[in-house]
């Protein structure tokens, strides 16, 4: 067979194969640490690793019980950052989450208190359930990381990371993510029901005690700046390029979308390719790493025609429709 | 007998009926072209149609399939040469004979630029089709789309030539060599595609019972016409005259059953209508009627279903073309009984689209590419190969695929070829996307790979059944 050296021959300045032994190592014991908790859940386990490798945001959607909480929950339990929770109700007001100006009568001057925005990775429990007001102070922070109170702006600690989970079934007391938001969130992720021998394994696991609460973390916010760094330097070549850019832009012209892919698609689309190809070993990407991502990167950013909607097409069939169209960047027969 | 046999059940015999079907209306269509003008083009512009064999075997040799073949360049070089001969022969050397030996250059007639430009064109044309065919694999779809195309042409192209006269045993030989050759094609195809895929698609041979019904009554329609030299438009109103003269002596008897005028009586004279009596005719007798209504029946009847078989194989045309300008992935449109107006216009939108498109392709710069090295060519070069060879093995890889999952389907038909198939894709790979270059031991590999995959039989494809 071909010579591991050579497949992942050195391509980029300042990457090398050690680099990418790094990530890998990285990548694995995250998951086997993550693993330690939760059952299954290979594909969703290894999205979020991913994000977490290129800083982007995720969004767990799935019906009540299981486990997208528990996952973030897991996943930040795993990272020796600072964490916070937040828990998204009608009540819950921008202040709650960005922090506010208060009079110390003591000191008798105006104090900051740091809202919960402040942490390297934000639990955003049940996000749908805030008022559009409250999501949108998450606007500027999921961005550009920095929040802006009263006319003050603050950078964010690095890494920054917001995961978030909603329930897509229940409509009562909830209000629907803006498409603004939708597109800050790199990937859209659905788990879906654990099979009966995964089912087994969570009863048993869980019996006696929560695998939780004995999690230790396995990498630091440093480590993973620095894995985030390296995973940026991975060759995505001119054809997987093009492969990208004719996927997103086929999104915009569909009949069935009433609004396609952003630019900023593009980008995250890129870059968690860069981050799986290096997950998997690769110092470049190839077309079936954008193809694994399309429908998490992209599906949740596509606005569909009401009629299509109607019709039964939503946001993942269209994606994969769009796929078995376009063209792979293969040779020409 | 089993040779035969062995050549009807390959591919590679299903371009001759293309050839042959596509060669008829072009024949047809290029017939008319050259009787169009005031003055006949004089160019034999029927006889650019040698140029398509001649086009499509050069293309084969440009384009390898499998490996360069100098025969058949040497083939399609002779038959070009000897119908550019047949068609400028009797432009430039009008006066000359066959039978002269070296023709005397001083006798060359200058025809006018008009023939030339017709000649030019239509010559071009079938190149460039020739060409085009070369480059493809002509299947069951191909072959029935070509037929409808042929169909829809024949139809347009019949009517114009017999106006103009178009001698009937001519008509008769291009019609039935289309109908002959597409209708064999349609049958070669369906058998092979059904023999490779594994699968009985019971149905297969029912456009053909409808295009030889359609292929009968037009044949048949148009031997009439040519023998009584009608005019085809005549033929067509002639019922709705018979139903005006039915009409009219209808009006004409309803009056006689109106009150008359009591005849004037002049003192002296006798009535004022003294006129002869009709003598009176039996209707159970006479059946001139009867002929009127059979030959109405039989026109209305035959009217019908040529208009209904034109409008068929226009919508079908028009879904085809909507599918093929479609770039973009569109969601399944229900069909519509009325919507044929909606096809139109996303057709036309389409071709808008399209038009755009390609006036970007010619107005964009040459796009600089990146340098590939010749060892990362040879690779890629292999790849190609290996796609072609899929392809004709039955195993054709989809567009949207990429180089490990046609890997995965390959490995389906060939499981003992697993590690030179991972190996092939792995180089592959890693010279197309990882921009390596591969060293001389890796090509060597990636050689003996594709050797042993070559001389593989692989195992029949089961067309996977949904429950």
């Amino acid at each position: 067979m071909i010579d591991q050296s050579e497949k992942s021959a050195p391509r980029t300045a300042g990457q090398t194969e050690g680099d990418l032994q790094q990530i890998q190592h990285m990548a694995q014991r995250l998951t086997e640490n993550v693993g330690r908790v939760i059952v299954g859940r290979a594909t969703a386990v290894r999205l979020t690793v991913v994000a977490l490798l290129c800083e982007g945001h995720v969004l767990l959607e799935d019906v009540p019980g299981l486990g997208k909480t528990m996952l973030a929950r897991t996943v930040a339990g795993s990272l020796n950052c600072l964490f916070k929770r937040i828990q998204f109700t009608p009540d819950l007001l921008p202040s709650d989450v960005t922090g506010l100006n208060y009079f110390n009568q003591k000191e008798g001057e105006f104090r900051f208190l740091k809202g919960p925005i402040m942490a390297n990775v934000v639990l955003a429990d049940e996000i749908n359930r805030a008022t559009p007001r409250t999501q949108s102070c998450l606007l500027e922070a999921m961005e550009e990381r920095q929040v802006t109170v009263e006319g003050e702006t603050m950078a964010l600690p690095r890494p920054f990371l917001v995961l978030a989970t909603q329930n897509p079934v229940e409509q009562e007391g909830t209000f629907p993510l803006p498409e603004a938001q939708l597109d800050r969130f790199l990937l859209r992720i659905k788990q879906g029901y654990p099979t009966a021998q995964e089912e087994d394994l969570i009863l048993t696991r869980f019996q006696k005690e929560n695998p939780l609460q004995n999690l230790e973390p396995v990498t630091d916010g440093e480590e993973l700046s620095r894995m985030q760094g390296l995973c940026r330097t991975v060759l995505v070549d001119q054809p997987v390029r093009e492969y990208i850019l004719d996927l997103v832009r086929t999104t915009r012209s569909h009949q069935a979308v009433r609004l396609g892919a952003s630019p900023r698609a593009a980008q995250g689309l890129l870059r968690a390719a860069q981050a799986l190809a290096a997950v998997k070993g690769r110092a470049f990407a190839v077309p079936d790493d954008v193809k694994e991502l399309a429908g998490p990167v992209l599906a949740h950013r596509l606005l569909i025609r009401p009629e299509a909607r109607l019709r039964g097409a939503g946001g993942e069939e269209l994606v994969q429709e769009i796929l078995a169209k376009i063209k792979a960047p293969v040779e020409e027969e | 007998m089993s040779r035969l046999r062995e050549i009807s059940g390959h591919w590679g015999i299903l371009p001759l009926f293309f050839m042959a079907m596509e060669s008829a209306w072009l024949t047809a269509l290029f017939d008319l072209i050259a009787r169009a003008g005031e003055k006949p083009a004089g160019v034999p512009l029927e006889l650019c149609c040698l140029l398509y064999p001649a086009a499509y075997l050069c293309g084969r040799f440009i384009r390898p399939r499998e490996l360069p073949r100098l025969k058949e360049w040497a083939l399609g070089a002779a038959l070009g040469l000897l119908a550019t001969v047949l068609i400028l022969k009797p432009v430039l050397f009008a006066q000359q004979s066959w039978h002269i030996l070296g023709w005397s250059l001083e006798t060359i007639t200058r025809p006018p630029w008009t023939s030339w430009f017709l000649a030019a064109g239509c010559g071009g044309f079938v190149w460039l089709r020739g060409w085009f065919l070369s480059g493809k694999r002509v299947n069951l779809k191909g072959m029935a789309g070509a037929f409808q195309a042929g169909l829809v042409v024949f139809l347009v192209v019949l009517p114009f030539l017999g106006v103009m006269g178009l001698s009937a045993g001519r008509s008769w030989l291009l019609v039935s060599g289309f109908f002959v050759f597409g209708l064999s094609g349609l049958w070669l195809a369906g058998r092979i595609e059904n023999r490779e895929t594994g699968a009985d698609r019971g149905g297969a041979t029912w456009f053909v019972l409808v295009a030889l019904a359609l292929g009968a009554v037009l044949v048949l329609g148009y031997a009439v016409w040519s023998i009584v030299d009608r005019d085809l438009l005549e033929i067509l109103i002639r019922p709705f005259v018979w139903l005006w003269e039915r009409f009219v002596e209808l009006m004409s008897y309803l009056s006689t059953l109106l009150p008359k005028p009591k005849p004037m009586v002049i003192p002296g004279r006798g009535t004022a209508a003294n006129v002869a009596p009709q003598p009176f005719r039996n209707p159970l007798l006479d059946l001139t009627w009867l002929k009127n209504v059979a030959e109405f029946v039989f026109l209305a009847a035959t009217s019908t279903i040529v208009g209904m078989a034109l409008f068929r194989t226009l919508t079908d045309l028009v879904a085809w073309l909507r599918r093929r300008f479609a770039r973009n992935a569109a969601p399944a449109v229900e069909s519509s009984d009325y919507g044929f107006l909606d096809d139109l216009k996303v057709l036309f939108l389409a071709l808008f689209s399209w038009l755009k498109r390609l006036l970007g392709f010619l107005t964009k710069k040459p796009k600089e590419g990146p340098r590939v090295s010749p060892e990362a060519k040879t690779v890629r070069e292999i790849y190609r190969r290996f796609l072609i060879w899929g392809r004709a093995k039955g195993s054709p890889k989809d567009g949207g695929a990429t180089p490990y999952e046609y890997q995965a389907q390959m490995s389906r038909i060939l499981p003992e070829r697993q590690d030179e198939l991972g190996l092939l894709t792995e180089a592959y790979v890693l010279v197309r996307y990882g921009g390596i270059n591969p060293g001389p031991e890796l090509i060597r590999m990636v050689r003996v790979s594709w050797r042993k995959i070559k001389s593989s039989a692989p195992l029949e494809l089961i067309e996977e059944s949904q429950p």
